[in-house]
């Protein structure tokens, strides 16, 4: 069978066919340029609201995060609240730690655990001078 | 008959003075060589017309970022063999819905109302027994039988290895060869 093209093309096609490809071409371009003329204000906008918004959704999650993951004794007392302020906590324990007598400290380091037992086995033990102690 | 070489076009095209008519040199050397490649996998001439436009909007718009790693024809042949095949899906995702339409029977329709065919029965009954052939097996056929081209080249085009174009043309032969026994032409 011989190879010879069995379909046809209208007359002139091909010489007309630049031109016409060239005019779609610009038409597109135009039509590319009328649309981004056109875009309401809304549209320019949306790119930077989209940015602020995730802004202020950012800070919100990391203020909800950190509350819940900081322990409570290192959280600072919010001001004008009822809890009383820390600094006096600690001043009020330090105060205690410096009336208790240092020597007794000193021989409740050295004693042995069997020692502890022994005395605290010990029935003439006066307890108000032991709770006085502590 | 255009002189200017592949590279000398593309260099003006980058120019924007010259831009223009770079682009229709490029177009006077390649348009019909295009047209026949879309023709034969779309069969209708009005159908060619309309993807041979998309095609040549799509290589002015990739042309400025064309890098000569392949040849420039083999690209242009490329973006329309993919137009091609991309305007049969639509036409066959239009005409079927999302039914499973034999792309065949819409072919067979365009051909054979085809004002623009111009053959014998015996050519008839040959572009009826391609029509009917798998996708790539029609692409392969088309392109080493009527346009002679290598086998290194349709692969190229068609990103395909040599082995399995060699493979896909033979059976498509096979196949051909039985239609046309069967319809004794």
């Amino acid at each position: 069978m011989k190879k010879d093209n069995p379909y046809k093309v209208p007359e002139n096609y091909f010489d007309n066919l630049g031109e016409q490809i060239q005019e779609r071409i610009k038409q597109e371009e135009n039509n590319f340029e009328q649309v981004e003329e056109k875009k309401p204000l809304i549209v320019i906008l949306k790119p930077y609201i989209w940015m602020v918004a995730s802004v202020f959704v950012f800070v919100f999650a990391a203020r909800i995060i950190l509350s819940v993951s900081i322990p409570s004794e290192y959280k600072i007392a919010s001001f004008g609240s009822d809890e009383i302020p820390i600094n006096t906590q600690i001043s009020s324990v330090d105060t205690e730690i410096n009336e208790v007598d240092a020597p007794f400290f000193e021989d409740l380091m050295d004693a042995t655990s069997d020692d502890i037992i022994d005395y605290l086995s010990d029935s003439e033990i006066d307890t108000d001078i032991l709770l006085a102690n502590l | 008959m255009i002189n200017k070489s592949d590279d000398d076009i593309l260099e003006m095209f980058r120019e924007e003075p010259t831009k223009e008519e770079a682009f229709g040199l490029l177009l006077k050397k390649y348009q019909e060589r295009l047209y026949w490649q879309i023709r034969k996998i779309v069969i209708s001439h009005d159908d060619t017309d309309d993807v041979l436009q998309n095609t040549c909007v799509k290589i002015w718009k990739g042309l400025g970022n064309f890098h000569s790693k392949s040849q420039l024809f083999t690209w242009m042949y490329r973006i329309a063999t993919n137009e091609a095949l991309s305007f049969l899906k639509d036409k066959q995702r239009k005409h079927f819905g999302s039914g499973n339409g034999e792309l065949e029977e819409l072919l067979l329709a365009s051909l054979e109302s085809d004002p623009y065919f111009d053959g014998n029965k015996a050519q008839l009954e040959l572009q009826k027994a391609i029509v009917q052939l798998p996708e790539k097996q029609r692409l392969v056929f088309n392109m080493k039988y009527f346009d002679e081209m290598k086998y290194e080249e349709i692969s190229r085009i068609l990103q395909t290895s040599v082995g399995a174009l060699k493979a896909s043309y033979h059976h498509a032969v096979k196949k051909i060869e039985s239609f046309l026994i069967s319809r004794e032409v």
